[in-house]
C-alpha cells in the first residue's frame, strides 16, 4: 500500500468504449465544474464513471506515454510481446518459447519444493551428488527416490527420473478381462499398489483414443458404415440399436432390390464377422473402448485416510502450492518427504506497443556478443542485458505531482495528519507542487470538483491556472531547488501560515523554481469517514516549434500549441468521522 | 478540450483500431511477416484455460497436465481491488459471486480475469496472446455474462486468435476413458451433478446444491474459531481444509470414543500455536457439509447422496443404469480423503449398482480431445497433401475478427442451447 498522499492518475482505457455518450449525460451538482477553464468551449467537465475503479488508477511510474497519440497508456491498453526469455537463476537465455513450449529451464537450476528458493548442489568425493535448500535446509536426499548421476543437466536426469517412475507403474495400469470371461460391463480394476501417475494414464488414454477415432487403423472397432457416411463416429450399443430399430421401421418398398435392414447386416457394416453373436460383439467393444476406465480404488481411500488419521499437525502434510508445484508427471504426493525439487521457471522481457496505434512504447535491448575467431567459425550468443532500447515512460511527458501538508491540525506540532487521521471541519492547506519534465514551459490548469464526490469534501485550488517552468538542462530535476522548497515548506509551517521570504504572493501560488511551481489547495473535510479522494483534472498546453519543410524558405517558426489532460486521484488519507 | 471529448476520441479510436485486424504500422517493417507468423501458429495445440470461481488452469493441449493453476485471488489481486469499494467476503475471495445479480459483478470480473489472464499468459505460459487458439471450459449452466467477460478479456486485451467453449464435464468424461458417466462438480459456489451420455449432457438431470467448499469453509472456520478463540484468517482455513480435512468411513462410531475424539492438532493461527480436537475440525465439517440432511433444506441445498440420487432419478431408465456405474468426481473439494467412498456407500441406500470411477479432471480431458482432434486433422490433410500453414478447427469457436466487428454475433454465440446460423 503506498504512504499517503498518493496522486494516483486515471487511464481512459477502463472507460466502456460502447458507451461512449455516457459522457453526454448531465451529471448532478455534485460532479459539474464551474467552467472557469480557459480553454473549453463551455463544456463542463464530467467525472469518468470509472475514476474510482482500483484497475483504472496508476501511479505515475507505471505509465507509458504514447508519442504519437499523444495520450496516456497503462499497463493495461499496452499490447505486450514477449522478446526473450531467461532463467532467473542463471540467466541464460532461451530462444523463442513460442515453439518449443518449454517453460523451463533445462540447465542446473532446480527449486527447493518446500519455499521455492534456488538449490544449490553439493557433490561430494564419493559421488554423491545431491541438492540443499540453503533457506530451510530441505535436503534432496530426504526422500530417497531423487538421486542424481552426474552433475550437469540437472533438469533432464529429474525429468527422466520422473518419466522412469511413471513408466514403472504403467506395467500395472489395468488387467483387461479377456474376451471369454463375464460379459458384465466393469469398468477394470487397478492392481498392483503404486498409484498411477496422472500422465502415465493420460498417455495410454490418448494411445487408446487415437487406436479408436483413427479412421486408418485396421483395428478401429467403429468404421463408418453405409447408414452414416463420412466420418467415423463413436456411438454406444444403445445408440445403434436405435438406429437400426428406426432404420428398420421404414420399411423398403417391395420393389427395392436393396437388401433389407436388419441386425445382421448392420453388424456386418459395423465390422464384425456375422457369426459372432451379438451380446459377445457388444461386450468386447463395450470392454475395449473402456478397457482404461479405473473404478475408485477403495484400498487407496483407505490407507489415505489411516495416513490422515495418523497425522498430528499441520507441520507433516503437504500445502496447495506445494502440491500445485511438483511436476506432473509423478503421482500426487501428499507427505513432505515425497516432494522433489522442482524445474525454475522462466521469466520473459517484453515490448509493449500502444494499442491504439502500434507503435513500440518500450523494447528491450537484445544484445548478443559473438565468439570465436573469424571466418565461418564465429558463434552468436545472445547475453542478458538489462537496458531498454526504446523506453517512452509517462514520466518525461506529464508533470510530477506531489502534495505536501502545509497548514491545518498537526501541521505545526510536527504530528502528521496522514497517521493520525483527518479532523472534519478543519482547513488543511497543502502545497500542490507540480514538476514539469518538458523542455518548453507550459501552462498547467487544474480542476476539480468542489465538493469530492465521496464524502463530500470540500476541496479549494487558489490557482488554477498557472505557468511551469521548462527543463533546459540535461538534468531531470534541480536538486537545490527541491531542498529549497523543503526548507521554505518547513519555513511556512513555522512561521504559521505567513508568507515568508522570497515566496510569490497572491495568484495562489506558493513558490517557484526552474521548472516546478507549487500552489495552494485547501481541504476542508465533512463528517465521512473513509479515505478523502480528491478528483483532479489536470491540463497541460504549450508551445512546441512546428517543423517546416524545407521549401518554404521563410525562417519563421510557426509555433504550434499542444495540449494534454488527464483525470486523477489525489489520496490524501483517511478522514475521521465525528469530530471528537 | 473537455475531458469528455478526449474520452469519447479515445473511444472512437478504440472502436476503430480493436475493429481492423493487425495492420503493418510504418514501425515495424516486419508486421506483415508476423501476420503470417501468427497465422502459421494458429496450427500449433491451443491454450486450453479452465477458468473456476477460485482457480485457473491454463496449460497447452497435448500435454498431461497443466502448466500452471492460478489462485484468483492472492495478495497482489487483493491489494488492488482494495483500493477502492467495500465488497462482500464472497465477491473478495471468488471470481464472481453466487448470486449473479450483483451490480457491478461483471466489471469486476472483466478487471481480475484481465490481471490474471495477463499473469498467466506472460509469467506462466510464456506465450504472446495471439500465438494461439484459446479453448475455455465451461458448465452447462454458466451464466452467459461469465462467458461473454472471459471471450471481451481474451479478445480485447491478450488478441487471441479465436475463443472456443468446451462443456467441463464432458471433458471430465472423456479423461476417465469412458462415454457416459454422472459427473459430480464439487466446486466453490455450489455442487453440480451432470449426467453425461454419449457425450452429451442431459439437461434434465442436472442438479446443483449449495452445499459446496464455501459452505465447508464457513464450518471449519466456525468450528476453528470455537476451540482457539480466535479468528483465524480465509487463506488459513483454505490451507487447514486443503491439507488436513478427512472423512472416515466410520465416523459415528469414532466419535463415540473418548481418546480419538480428543486427540490434538497442532495447527498455528498467525504465529501462535494451537491445539484442536482432530474429529472435530477436520472430520465433523466435512461430513456436515456434505452428508448430513437438515432440517433446513430446500432444493438448492441438498445434501451430496440425495442431490446424486435425484439427478439419476429423473433420467430415463436405460441411462440411469449405465450412468450409476460411472461416477465421476471432480472438483476441489472432491480430493478430501474418504469423501467420494463415503458419499457413495450412502448413495448405495437407493441405487445399490453405484459405483465410482476416476478421472483425470476436466482440463486433462479437453487437452486429450484436442490433441487427438488435431492429431487427426494433421493426418486428414497430410492424406490430401495439402500444405501447412492451415489451421485445424475446433468446433464452436468464436473468430476475433467476426466477434469485434460483428454486434449480433458476438450476442449469440454464448448460448449453446440456441443453435446460430
Amino acid at each position: 500500500m503506498p504512504s499517503y498522499p498518493s496522486l494516483r492518475i486515471h487511464c481512459p482505457c477502463a472507460e466502456p468504449a460502447d458507451e461512449a455518450d455516457a459522457f453526454e449525460q448531465p451529471a448532478d451538482d455534485a460532479t459539474k465544474l464551474s467552467t472557469d477553464l480557459s480553454s473549453s468551449a463551455g463544456n463542463a467537465l464530467t467525472l469518468p464513471p470509472t475514476l474510482t475503479s482500483p484497475l483504472a488508477l496508476h501511479l505515475l511510474d507505471s505509465l507509458y506515454f504514447c508519442h504519437f497519440c499523444k495520450a496516456l497508456r497503462c499497463e493495461r491498453c499496452v499490447v505486450e510481446e514477449i522478446v526473450q526469455a531467461f532463467c532467473p537463476t542463471c540467466l541464460h537465455i532461451y530462444p523463442d518459447t513460442r515453439k518449443t513450449a518449454n517453460v523451463y529451464c533445462t540447465r542446473n537450476c532446480l527449486q527447493c519444493p518446500l519455499c521455492f528458493t534456488a538449490l544449490v548442489m553439493f557433490a561430494k568425493a564419493d559421488d554423491e551428488i545431491y541438492m540443499q535448500c540453503p533457506h530451510c535446509a530441505w535436503d534432496s536426499r530426504s526422500s530417497g527416490e531423487v538421486v542424481f548421476r552426474k552433475t550437469t543437466s540437472l533438469y533432464t536426469q529429474l525429468r527422466a527420473l520422473s518419466l522412469s517412475s511413471s513408466a514403472n507403474d504403467d506395467g500395472s495400469v489395468f488387467t483387461a478381462d479377456d474376451g471369454d470371461e463375464e460379459e458384465e460391463e466393469e469398468p477394470a480394476k487397478t492392481s498392483g499398489s503404486k498409484p498411477i501417475s496422472a500422465a502415465a494414464q493420460f498417455d495410454a488414454l490418448t494411445a487408446l483414443y487415437r487406436d479408436i477415432y483413427s479412421t486408418d487403423s485396421p483395428s478401429a472397432s467403429i468404421k463408418s458404415s453405409p447408414l452414416l457416411p463420412g466420418r467415423s463416429v463413436a456411438r454406444s450399443l444403445e445408440t445403434t440399436k436405435f438406429l437400426k430399430s428406426y432404420y428398420r421401421s421404414q420399411s423398403p418398398t417391395p420393389s427395392s432390390p436393396s437388401p433389407r435392414v436388419n441386425p445382421d447386416t448392420v453388424l456386418n457394416a459395423l465390422g464384425r464377422a456375422g457369426s459372432v453373436s451379438r451380446e459377445k460383439a457388444a461386450a468386447s467393444e463395450r470392454r475395449m473402448r473402456e478397457q482404461l476406465v479405473l473404478e475408485l480404488d477403495q484400498d487407496e481411500e483407505e490407507a489415505e485416510i489411516a495416513r490422515m488419521q495418523g497425522l498430528s499437525s499441520l507441520a507433516q502434510t503437504v500445502s496447495l502450492a506445494q502440491r500445485r508445484a511438483q511436476p506432473v508427471e509423478c503421482a500426487a504426493v501428499s507427505t513432505p518427504s515425497r516432494l522433489r525439487p522442482l524445474p525454475t521457471k522462466l521469466r520473459t522481457r517484453r515490448s509493449k506497443r500502444c494499442r491504439a496505434c502500434r507503435h513500440i512504447l518500450v523494447r528491450p535491448e537484445v544484445t548478443s556478443t559473438v565468439k570465436g575467431g573469424g571466418g565461418s567459425k564465429s558463434v552468436t550468443t545472445p547475453t542478458l542485458s538489462t537496458s531498454f532500447r526504446i523506453s517512452l515512460l509517462s514520466r518525461n511527458y506529464i508533470p510530477t505531482i506531489r502534495a505536501t501538508h502545509l497548514a491545518g491540525a498537526g501541521a505545526a506540532a510536527g504530528s502528521s495528519p496522514y497517521k493520525s487521521g483527518f479532523v472534519p471541519h478543519t482547513t488543511y492547506t497543502f502545497a500542490l507542487t507540480v514538476f514539469n519534465p518538458l523542455v518548453e514551459p507550459i501552462k498547467a490548469t487544474m480542476a476539480s470538483p468542489p465538493q469530492t464526490p465521496r464524502g463530500r469534501h470540500s476541496v479549494t485550488l487558489l490557482a488554477p491556472s498557472f505557468d511551469v517552468g521548462g527543463n533546459a538542462d540535461e538534468e531531470d530535476w534541480d536538486l537545490q531547488a527541491i531542498l529549497d522548497l523543503r526548507m521554505r515548506f518547513a519555513a511556512y509551517r513555522t512561521g504559521g501560515g505567513g508568507m515568508g521570504p522570497g515566496l510569490v504572493s497572491g495568484g495562489g501560488v506558493f513558490a517557484r523554481g526552474r521548472n516546478w511551481t507549487s500552489v495552494f489547495v485547501e481541504v476542508v473535510p465533512a463528517e465521512a469517514e473513509g479515505e478523502i479522494e480528491i478528483p483532479l483534472f489536470v491540463s497541460v498546453e504549450y508551445e512546441i516549434d512546428a517543423e517546416k519543410e524545407e521549401g518554404e524558405g521563410r525562417g519563421q517558426k510557426e509555433k504550434e500549441k499542444q495540449e494534454m489532460a488527464f483525470w486523477s486521484v489525489l489520496k490524501l488519507g483517511m478522514c475521521r468521522g465525528r469530530a471528537i | 478540450m473537455a475531458s469528455s471529448d478526449i474520452l469519447k476520441d479515445i473511444a472512437a479510436l478504440r472502436q476503430r483500431i480493436s475493429s481492423s485486424p493487425i495492420p503493418g504500422s510504418p514501425s515495424s517493417p516486419s508486421s506483415r511477416a508476423r501476420h503470417h507468423h501468427h497465422q502459421q501458429h494458429a496450427s500449433d495445440p491451443p491454450v486450453v484455460l479452465d477458468i473456476g470461481a477460485r482457480e485457473i488452469r491454463a496449460g497447452i493441449a497435448g500435454q498431461p497436465g497443466p502448466v500452471c493453476v492460478v489462485p484468483v485471488v492472492d495478495d497482489v489481486v487483493r491489494a488492488s481491488m482494495r483500493q477502492g469499494g467495500d465488497g462482500e467476503v464472497d465477491v473478495d475471495v471468488a471470481l464472481w459471486p453466487l448470486d449473479v445479480r450483483c451490480a457491478g459483478s461483471e466489471e469486476r470480473t472483466r478487471d481480475v480475469l484481465q490481471v490474471l489472464l495477463a499473469r498467466v499468459y506472460y509469467n506462466h505460459l510464456l506465450l504472446d496472446g495471439r500465438s494461439r487458439k484459446v479453448v475455455v471450459l465451461e458448465r452447462p449452466r454458466t451464466p452467459i455474462w461469465i462467458k461473454r467477460a472471459i471471450a471481451f478479456v481474451l479478445f480485447n486485451y491478450l488478441q487471441a486468435v479465436s475463443v472456443s467453449f468446451l462443456l467441463s464435464p464432458v471433458c471430465s468424461v472423456i479423461a476417465a476413458g469412458t462415454h457416459s458417466a454422472l459427473v459430480v462438480d464439487i466446486g466453490w459456489h455450489e455442487t453440480t451433478v451432470t449426467p453425461i451420455y454419449d457425450y452429451k449432457p442431459i439437461l434434465i438431470g442436472i442438479r446443483s446444491s449449495t452445499r459446496s467448499a464455501s459452505h465447508l469453509h464457513s464450518l471449519v472456520s466456525a468450528a476453528l474459531k470455537e476451540y482457539t478463540g480466535t479468528a483465524p484468517s480465509f487463506d488459513e482455513v483454505e490451507d487447514f481444509i486443503v491439507r488436513a480435512a478427512y472423512l472416515p468411513s466410520d465416523l459415528s462410531s469414532s466419535s463415540s470414543s473418548s481418546s480419538s475424539s480428543s486427540s490434538a492438532f497442532a495447527i498455528s493461527i498467525g504465529t501462535t500455536p494451537h491445539y484442536v480436537p482432530s474429529i472435530d475440525t477436520r472430520c465433523l465439517p466435512v461430513q456436515t457439509c456434505f452428508l448430513t440432511p437438515s432440517s433446513l433444506d430446500d432444493i438448492e441445498h441438498q445434501p451430496l447422496p440425495s442431490l446424486i440420487a435425484s439427478s439419476l432419478s429423473k433420467l430415463p431408465i436405460d441411462a440411469r443404469a449405465s450412468l450409476q456405474q460411472r461416477i465421476i468426481f471432480v472438483g476441489g473439494a472432491a480430493a478430501i480423503p474418504g469423501l467420494k467412498p463415503a458419499v457413495l456407500n450412502h448413495l448405495r441406500d437407493h441405487f445399490p449398482g453405484a459405483k465410482g470411477i476416476k478421472s483425470l479432471g476436466a482440463w486433462a480431458g479437453a487437452s486429450l480431445y484436442l490433441a487427438c482432434e488435431r492429431e487427426q486433422q494433421m493426418l486428414a490433410r497430410g492424406a490430401a497433401g495439402a500444405a501447412g500453414g492451415r489451421s485445424i478447427r475446433i468446433p464452436g469457436e468464436i473468430e476475433r475478427d467476426r466477434f469485434l466487428l460483428e454486434r449480433g454475433y458476438a450476442e449469440n454465440i454464448y448460448d449453446w442451447s440456441h443453435p446460430n446460423s
